[in-house]
């Protein structure tokens, strides 16, 4: 698809001065995403300042057939805001306002260029938050986590971004807005706001998002516990869900993160444990007293080592440095690794681990686990190095091994990350020719150009470069970490 | 397709469209306690599904409605509705995960997963909620499902008029409690609260609620009574000359002006609202029925009869249409082939 520079001048009418970029240094700085692997250099960035700017950028790629992918802070680890060649990135990050909060309501109305931390911050004074916590919060926008339908440590008791947001208006990829969903929790007819989040920036740009809020949780009762084996800490996260608690998150490490993580943040996490087991209660304080002791019980029943319980606020920031801290930590083991996402049933993880490390062993190759043991989301980090020949290639046959794995458990090829680039290859191992179809004639609806982050999600794209890989530069900075 | 019809108004077509029923389609093919799921055929009941999951002490956080009228779980999420239990933790479509249907063409589609997380691929099943049957003949559902509350009590709260009431609601929904329920009638003018967990731990939640002006007197209400509360609304038993009953999604002042409609309805229409101002159930007479057309679309409010006559031009949607331009577009998608009926707002 190639765009006669004439063209590029008719988009540079459209817009006020200022906002179309074509020169390298820009070029550079959208060339990639949080997945450091790939690189795309587009044809050109704008940077709108107001909503009408990006209406008017996507009418006339619609027009002109010209590919688009919009984007936030570009921490997508799928490769999801990827530039595509000959393509242009609209850069969401100048509509960042938060409009208004209405506390009687719980909702909260944000342009898509919000950082998802700062919507919980504009609701603090009401004593409301916005729930999803992907790692990245401290940077990523709504409008990212929309497309991807971020996730987050606390998503077995809170769900996902789409659990959060109750309508939007948006702009397709002919140009047309749309009013999906509305003002209040429910409505009426087909639920269109649920089939935009998730959708990877294929259908559009959700241009204003209301945002449902939630009263902040009053008390917190974390625990750490050490274990001997893998297996005893996976029997601990089934005890407690035999229970009858529902924490606000459950997190285990194996012993490779611990040490990485140990070594990055001196978070005190026990000495010699083959796996770390976090839960976390949260609520009224009423209730959390009462839950924290059927929660020690349970959990003394376990067979653990060692068991800390966060004494106060600073204890618990502790505890969550470390598991926050842990994929950035144990990236400085590598000088490059890779991240899966996959979803296994709760009640497989410790099969699923046992072969993840069968799988480790035979490819030569360390990976290091860390997931969201609630509900079964695996995040094996798979180190290597690039500089010697074939590792790559080795690092990314056992990625999509365990891929295979998660699907062939029922489960998932990814459950937070979204799919973007890295695991278009797998979404046919997870749904049916009949069903993918579906899925193109949805997008069809939406984009009947095929102009909207082409590239993603379906198999059978042109892949981009693959460059380099190892931890992204805000990552190494200490800006932003991983789930 | 249809279940037991429990929802009526939004399964009367035509007489050329065919019926057909997922009355056979029953049973629950899957649950695993220890994954917090299930899977069930489209039209098992709501009662048997819940009566499963509570021998293993676990319910639908949505809070289904209608299972003494026999609805089925398909039925559920094809009209989009969620009980009162929705407040704490979500609707129909924060639950759903997984969904399998026969499509226009007659392909049969599995979408979704059959694990708690999942987001790969577009998420069909929760286009599905609220689509009334108008995509795809839903076949088979996965749901996430939690841990059953120890205990639930039933707080009221009188108010003297609704303003007073979308007060109290405000100030319960922003609290630190973390109420189950918070519902309002407003022909009795009671804000209800329901409070989960041991009676002791929601009588000190209640006295804390009071304690900070909440509201002036929380009184607990009996276990019978309170069971008589939530099933009124449950049954949809507004009154037997009140033979429509509609769901219209609303903001707290939204849900005062329809209150003050019902004051002033020919009829006497009653207001129940649910999930803290955000769902006006709203019971009338059918010959009620153009006035509150009138007053939702001057109110550009949009609301959906679940039972009486369609809407007085004949539409599924009552008031304000809400017009949206891209619905027909997804419906093609969905049904290429014009299989199912269109979704007339």
């Amino acid at each position: 698809m190639n765009t006669p520079t004439a063209d590029l001048q008719s988009l540079c009418h459209r817009l006020p001065p200022g906002r179309f970029h074509a020169d390298a240094a820009y070029q550079a700085a959208f060339e990639s995403d949080g997945l450091t692997a790939f690189r795309q250099r587009p044809l050109g960035v704008v940077i709108p300042e107001c909503e009408q700017e990006v209406i008017e950028v996507i009418r006339w790629c619609y027009e002109q057939s010209v590919p688009f992918v919009a984007r936030g802070s570009g921490t997508s680890l799928s490769g999801g805001s990827m530039p595509v060649a000959d393509g242009i990135v609209i850069s969401l990050n100048r509509l960042n306002k938060i409009i208004h909060v209405d506390p009687d309501n719980r909702i909260a109305v944000v342009q898509p260029g919000v950082i998802n931390l700062h919507v919980s911050a504009a609701a603090a004074r009401h004593g409301l938050y916005y729930a999803p916590d992907p790692s990245s919060q401290k940077i990523c926008t709504i409008g990212g986590n929309i497309a991807f339908n971020s996730g987050g440590a606390h998503c077995l008791k809170y769900g996902m971004t789409s659990n959060h947001v109750i309508g939007m208006r948006v702009v397709t990829a002919t140009g047309e807005i749309v009013n999906l969903g509305g003002p209040t929790l429910e409505s009426i007819g087909p639920d269109g706001t649920g089939l935009f989040c998730g959708s990877e920036g294929l259908f559009g740009v959700a241009l204003e998002i209301t945002l449902r809020l939630l009263p902040k949780p009053e008390c917190f009762h974390t625990v750490l516990v050490g274990y001997r084996s893998l297996r005893a800490a996976g029997d601990a996260v089934s005890a407690v869900i035999d229970s009858g608690l529902l924490p606000g998150a459950m997190e285990i490490m194996e012993s490779l993160a611990i040490q990485a993580a140990e070594a990055a943040t001196a978070c005190g996490y026990p000495d010699g444990a083959a796996a770390v087991l976090i839960v976390e209660l949260e609520g009224p304080r009423e209730k959390i007293a009462a839950e924290q002791q059927q929660l020690d019980a349970v959990i003394a029943a376990t067979d653990a080592f060692e068991t800390v319980v966060a004494a106060d606020d600073q204890q618990r920031a502790a505890i969550w440095a470390g598991r926050k801290s842990a994929f950035s930590a144990v990236g400085k083991l590598s000088p490059d690794f890779l991240v899966q996402d996959g979803v296994v049933p709760r009640k497989r993880l410790g099969e699923a681990l046992e072969r993840i490390e069968k799988l480790s062993l035979a490819s030569g190759l360390r990976v290091a686990n860390v997931f969201h043991a609630g509900d079964g989301n695996l995040h094996p980090l798979i180190l290597f190095d690039d500089s010697i020949a074939g590792q790559l290639q080795q690092a990314e046959a056992l990625a999509g091994k365990i891929l295979m794995m998660c699907v062939e458990m029922g489960g998932s090829i990814t459950g937070e990350h979204g799919v973007g680039i890295e695991k278009r290859d797998y979404l046919p191992e997870m749904y049916d020719v009949s069903t993918i179809e579906l899925m193109h004639r949805l997008r069809a609806a939406f984009d009947p150009k095929t102009i909207a982050n082409p590239g993603k999600m379906f198999p059978g794209a042109d892949a981009p470069a693959l460059l380099t890989h190892g931890l992204h530069p805000l990552e190494k900075a200490g800006v932003i970490s991983r789930e | 397709m249809v279940g037991n019809r429990s929802k009526p108004t939004l399964s009367a077509v035509t007489a050329e469209t065919t019926l057909v029923s997922s009355r056979s389609l029953s049973g629950i093919v899957e649950y695993e306690p220890s994954e917090f799921t299930f899977t069930a055929m489209a039209g098992t009941t709501l009662n048997e599904i819940n009566d499963t999951l509570r021998d293993k002490r676990q319910y639908m956080p949505f809070d289904p409605l209608l299972a003494d009228h026999n609805a089925t779980i398909g039925g559920t999420l094809a009209a989009g509705i969620s009980g009162p239990g929705r407040h704490r933790y979500g609707g129909v479509r924060d639950f759903v995960l997984g969904a399998q249907f026969v499509a226009g063409d007659g392909q049969l589609i599995q979408s979704g997963g059959k694990v708690v997380k999942n987001a790969a691929g577009f998420d069909i099943p929760k286009l599905l909620v609220g689509s009334c049957g108008r995509f795809g003949a839903i076949t088979q559902l996965t749901f996430k499902v939690f841990p059953r509350p120890q205990g639930i009590q039933t707080y009221q709260v009188r108010c003297s008029d609704h303003a007073m009431a979308a007060t109290v609601i405000a100030a319960a929904a922003r609290g630190r409690w973390e109420l189950d329920a918070i519902d309002y009638s407003a022909k009795t003018r009671m804000v209800w609260l329901r409070i989960s967990g041991a009676a002791e731990i929601s009588q000190a939640i209640a006295d804390d609620m009071q304690r900070v002006g909440v509201a002036d007197s929380l009184t607990r209400v009996d276990s019978d009574q309170a069971a008589l509360i939530w099933q009124q609304l449950g049954s949809f038993e507004f009154g037997p000359e009140l033979d429509c009953v509609a769901k219209v999604p609303t903001t707290l002042r939204q849900m005062i002006g329809l209150a003050d409609w019902c004051d002033t309805s020919k009829h006497a229409a009653v207001l129940h609202n649910s999930v803290a101002g955000a769902i006006s159930w709203i019971a009338l007479s059918q010959h009620d029925l153009d006035d509150f057309d009138t007053y939702l679309r001057e109110t550009e409010v949009t609301g959906q009869l679940m039972r009486g006559p369609r809407a007085p031009d004949g539409r599924l949607v009552i008031g304000n249409r809400g017009i949206n331009h891209i619905e027909s577009a997804i419906k093609h998608a969905m049904d290429p082939v014009g299989r199912f009926p269109i979704f007339e707002r």
